[in-house]
């Protein structure tokens, strides 16, 4: 049987997501190491803003695009679109259907280049 | 976040959906969209299964001609958005249906998406390959227990060997959007789950849709075989658990579950198709709603040899519009009602006016 890659069951899906939210705004310090500058990191901040107002750590940015992912991944499982609510697997379109494509040419038509 | 913090949120998350869902099945009661058209192509069958939808072994009855199908098949392609439409044929065992080939080639060509269910006995590498030829995009193959007990529900023996057979040869041929397993479970095969997942988890098909056995068609013959209030929660706890392991194993369409399980143990929450998506034409040319429908003067909306399917869709079928529950005391009475609004149609007993399962009590509880 072919491994989703993800969960499937929607509760389990929605912890996953949340774990990885807490773990992305709660970093601990022994796990992920301290601040580059060896100050906490409400100072860190301050002091990055003063000298260079528009550039980033590499640490925050990466935290802001984790935050950004995960946020999104959230969003992903909550959002609920009423008018997809179908088992498309085996009794609906697959998701990149197109009817173009829903042809063999080489049974049923001649092939494009033909003179 | 605590725990029953986080379950409290996804249990709003839920209801917020279900409530979404409910007005939409509303304006899909004034709007249908049709979805899936079924095709009964035949009653024959090799098979003699207990508990068999529309009791159609021994009945040597083909479909309709493949000319009305054709001249089916171009009315709707006429008349709907056939992009949105999945032909699904089914049976008896639609490939005893004398022009099987020429038919869905003929859908293909016209553009349709379709696919199959089959006991998958006659799928030889010859049959896989021409099935992929013929545009089939899935496929459900029925497979009800390890190989003595599939062998002793469909009453053949060699039935589990030819149609594990069938799969591997669709999984060889390759090509396919789709393959799946559906297994039907009652009360005398459910200690096999375990066995059957590890047999098809080093097959490599999609997905495994398992579903519990209902009382309809001929499976009302044997009571014993139903499943009990503990089988049924050992099989939603073994479906959400593999899907927690991100297995592809899904429940099927029937049934309301309850905010616990509901989105666990398949992808979607509970809507009844039939009559909004859902429209079928049975062997003798008569049109209803899901397949599974018992058969009835009130079910049954009309016949292709009489009206215009387009017709029918769009003029009847105000059976299917409307919620079961309205019909009988106590669901009109369940807080569950709007969710659940009297479950699946073909769970529905049309002469007590009451639902055959409830999940109510079985799975989830209501104050």
């Amino acid at each position: 049987m072919k491994k989703a890659g993800r969960k499937l069951a929607f509760g389990a899906a929605v912890v996953t997501a949340a774990l990885n939210l807490t773990a992305c705004n709660n970093r601990n310090a022994a796990v992920y190491g301290p601040p580059e500058s060896g100050k906490p990191e409400t100072d860190l901040s301050t002091e990055a803003e003063s000298v260079k107002p528009e550039a980033e750590s590499g640490t925050q940015t990466e935290q802001r695009v984790e935050t950004e992912l995960i946020t999104e991944t959230e969003a992903a499982l909550t959002e609920f679109d009423p008018d997809d609510n179908l088992n498309n697997d085996v009794y609906g379109p697959p998701e990149d259907f197109e009817m173009k494509n829903n042809m063999i040419p080489a049974v049923y038509g001649p092939p494009e280049d033909m003179q | 976040m605590r725990k029953d913090s986080m379950e409290d949120s996804i249990r709003q998350f839920k209801a917020q959906h279900m409530d979404q869902l409910k007005e939409y099945r509303e304006q899909l009661f004034h709007a249908p969209q049709l979805r899936q058209l079924f095709f009964e192509l035949t009653l024959r069958c090799n098979e003699q299964c207990f508990h068999c939808g529309s009791r159609c072994t021994g009945r040597e009855i083909d479909g309709l001609p493949m000319e009305k199908y054709q001249e089916i098949l171009d009315e709707v392609k006429e008349n709907f958005d056939i992009s949105r439409v999945q032909l699904c044929v089914t049976g008896g065992e639609p490939l005893l249906y004398g022009d099987f080939f020429a038919l869905m080639n003929y859908a293909h060509k016209l553009g349709y998406r379709w696919g199959m269910t089959s006991n998958g006995t006659l799928i030889t590498r010859e049959v896989a390959h021409q099935l992929r030829e013929a545009g089939m995009g899935t496929i459900s193959i029925s497979i009800d227990g390890l190989e003595e007990t599939h062998d002793r529900f469909r009453n053949r023996k060699g039935a589990w060997r030819k149609a594990m057979e069938g799969i591997q040869n669709l999984i060889d041929e390759g090509g396919f959007h789709a393959i799946q397993v559906t297994s039907v479970m009652n009360h005398e095969n459910i200690s096999e789950l375990e066995e059957m997942y590890e047999m098809f988890l080093d097959m490599d098909i999609d997905s495994w849709r398992v579903i519990g056995l209902e009382p309809i068609g001929r499976a009302l013959e044997y009571p014993e075989r139903m499943l009990t209030k503990e089988d049924q929660l050992r099989l939603f706890s073994f479906i959400k658990e593999k899907r927690e392991d991100e297995m592809p194993v899904t429940y099927g369409c029937s049934h309301y579950l309850g905010l616990d399980w509901e989105r666990e143990v398949r992808d979607w929450y509970f809507l009844c198709n039939a009559g909004i998506y859902v429209a079928s034409i049975m062997a003798n040319g008569d049109v209803g709603a899901c397949l599974d429908i018992e058969r009835r003067e009130e079910t049954i909306q009309g016949n292709v040899y009489e009206d215009r399917f387009t017709d029918i869709w769009n003029d009847r079928f105000q059976i299917f519009r409307s919620r079961l529950s309205r019909r009988n005391a106590s669901c009109k009475m369940c807080p569950a009602e709007k969710w659940c609004s009297g479950g699946a149609f073909h769970s529905w007993d049309y002469d007590k006016n009451e639902q055959m399962i409830c999940m109510k009590d079985i799975l989830f509880s209501v104050t």
